[in-house]
């Protein structure tokens, strides 16, 4: 016996539609020749018999959509018999358990469908032989679906909302991210006792208030010029290095997650930095970003540190090609880099998180350069 | 270096233009001329994808009342619509062509779309497949930062593969997706572009399609022999035609 079955897709689709039988049960089947014709995301295809055989049952009718590996018929080589229990095993694995007292008579039935309740159907995965239609001469109706929906969750939607705005952006951007970029998180923590020491100094002597983050930023200015391969979009099979550090900082704000752009900050000096910081944070809470601040960004720094979190896994903003998390400071700090592997090798993201660390541990190294740049 | 034929037809009859995708890509499949390139603009008209014209009887009904021509595919997938500004290809190999084995029906997709994709960075306009949730949407669409400039499509059959598709060259963009909102309903007009739009400049056809043809030479070891239809092509096509006529002009 030959199973037939829907052909598997790399892409995330579930579902293909029966779109015509080319043969009837009973009939015979050379060796290559087309059984029957299927549609998933917009290909048609034909599915030909691997063997000669006789067409023995069909499980799946015209116009029906079924899962993606579905059986949809099976074969039986020459005089070879199958039992009708091996056959009730297909046609009750194709419904699943919900259908086992269904009686045979209506799995062969054709289905009668809305649009509308097959659009529904196809949003939510919902295979509609396991529905039974209140419609007219039985027909699926949106409301079935509903109901099945509803019945299949165990519970009931209390209230939906679409995503607009920002939301949706970041629900597009970060799908891509995740869908399209083969990215890893590297984990590593680094003593910062010294850096808090230094801050608080330097905020003793009144002015401008340094945060955490702004050593952080400075230090990580200094890795990007170390380190020029992270500072870069790939785009196009290209890894394209950028010759400014302008670096996206992620912020949380009322309307979602936001990521302005702090631009030239290489050479600048810490209180430069900050200010920078600063002021971008507080346009982005009083929602008076524009769009050109959020262009040009070729590294994003984004903190989950005041949410007391430590390790996360931040996903890369595309087209970069890496991401530093920060987590909740303490006598350390976490940090959490996620590098796009197509460019970057996880040697190298070790090299730049370790010297990343150095500096910020290092007060030597760290005053030596705050000297430099204050 | 493997022959293969380059047509640049310029039938503007869409039945027809249907029914010849169906020729050419079965003389494909039977070995009787070489894997095509085959690039072509189309009248005014709605091509939706094989059978799916009983889906979407209602919208290809109130289609027919306005006085759409709609033409069916052999590939799959919802309507799309083609006018003047748009320019559409479609490439057939025989399976199995040249040692090209396809584990996957989305390997066609990226592989024959590839040459297409290289001509348009060529013209330095970088173009990706992104599903955007506009209109007939795949996950093998053609688009830029996130906006729709192409669809494409597929037929995968035991002799042959036809993967085609259409490039919104120079469509008038308030006019085009008016028109698509008469099948769809409300459409995101910010969802969708034109390689002009996109390039910032003029396009000619003749760059467009000299760029596209450099895609594939560059990638695919192979010379392209620009020849004409055959009569015997047109023949067939003719013959064809009404199997791909949905709704419309009657036939000649």
């Amino acid at each position: 016996m030959l199973e037939i079955k829907i052909p598997k897709t790399e892409a995330a689709v579930r579902e293909a539609t029966l779109l015509k039988w080319h043969k009837k049960e009973g009939e015979k089947v050379a060796k290559g020749e087309i059984i029957a014709e299927v549609e998933t995301f917009k290909a048609t295809v034909e599915i030909t018999s691997p063997k000669e055989g006789i067409l023995y049952k069909k499980f799946v009718e015209e116009d029906e959509t079924i899962p993606i590996n579905t059986v949809i018929a099976v074969l039986s080589e020459r005089n070879e018999k199958i039992s009708p229990e091996t056959i009730k095993t297909f046609s009750q694995a194709r419904r699943g358990m919900e259908s086992l007292s269904a009686s045979e008579d209506s799995s062969t039935k054709k289905i009668k469908v809305a649009p509308a309740a097959r659009k529904l159907a196809q949003e939510k995965g919902v295979d509609l032989s396991l529905i039974k239609g209140s419609g007219p001469a039985e027909a699926i109706t949106k409301e079935d679906v509903k109901k099945y929906l509803q019945k299949r969750t165990g519970f009931s939607i209390k209230e939906t909302r679409k995503l607009t705005g920002v939301r949706k952006i970041t629900a597009q951007r970060l799908s891509f991210s995740y869908h399209n970029i083969p990215q890893f998180t590297l984990h590593r923590k680094v003593d910062i006792t010294q850096v808090r020491k230094i801050r608080d100094e330097m905020n003793k002597q009144g002015g401008f208030r340094l945060s955490l983050i702004d050593f952080v930023l400075k230090a990580l200015v200094y890795t990007l010029e170390k380190f020029p391969e992270f500072n870069a979009v790939f785009e196009e099979d290209i890894h394209k290095l950028v010759e400014e550090i302008n670096i996206g900082i992620a912020i949380a704000t009322n309307k979602g997650l936001v990521v302005p752009v702090a631009k030239d900050l290489k050479g600048k000096k810490i209180f430069e930095v900050a200010q920078i910081r600063k002021a971008i944070t507080e346009q982005a809470l009083q929602e008076k970003l524009q769009p050109e601040d959020f262009e040009g960004g070729a590294f994003t720094l984004t903190n989950l540190g005041l949410q007391e979190i430590e390790y996360f896994t931040p996903l890369i903003n595309p087209a970069q090609v890496a991401i530093l998390g920060i987590g909740k400071a303490e006598s350390s700090l976490p940090l959490s880099l996620s590098i796009d592997h197509r460019v970057i090798d996880g040697a190298q993201g070790s090299g730049f998180l370790q010297f990343l660390s150095e500096i910020l541990a290092s007060p030597s190294r760290l005053l030596f350069r705050l000297i430099g740049w204050i | 270096m493997k022959r293969w034929d380059l047509l640049i037809t310029e039938e503007d009859d869409p039945f027809l233009n249907l029914a010849l995708e169906e020729v050419l890509a079965v003389r494909v499949g039977e070995w009787a001329i070489p894997p095509i390139l085959r690039l072509w603009r189309n009248g005014d008209c709605f091509v939706i994808g094989r059978l799916n014209h009983k889906r979407f009887a209602k919208q290809v009904e109130k289609l027919g009342k306005e006085g759409f021509s709609v033409v069916e595919r052999l590939s799959g997938g919802e309507a799309i619509y083609q006018d003047e500004g748009c320019l559409n290809f479609s490439i057939a190999v025989s399976r199995p062509y040249n040692g090209w084995e396809w584990n996957s029906i989305d390997e066609p997709f990226k592989v024959l779309c590839s040459g297409l994709v290289k001509g348009l960075e060529k013209l330095g306009i970088y173009c990706r497949h992104l599903q955007v949730e506009s209109f007939c949407p795949g996950p093998y669409d053609l688009s830029i930062k996130g906006k729709k400039v192409g669809g494409v499509s597929l037929a995968f059959r035991s002799k042959f593969v036809l993967v085609h598709g259409t490039l919104i060259v120079n469509s008038d963009l308030n006019s085009y997706v008016e028109t698509l909102e008469k099948f769809y309903g409300k459409i995101e007009k910010d969802k969708i572009t034109s390689l002009e739009k996109e390039a910032g400049r003029k396009l000619q056809r003749d760059e467009l399609v000299k760029n596209i043809i450099g895609g594939y030479t560059d990638l695919f070891s192979m010379r392209f022999v620009h020849r004409n239809l055959l009569d015997e092509e047109k023949k067939q096509a003719k013959k064809l035609r009404i199997k791909y006529q949905v709704l419309g002009q009657q036939i000649i």
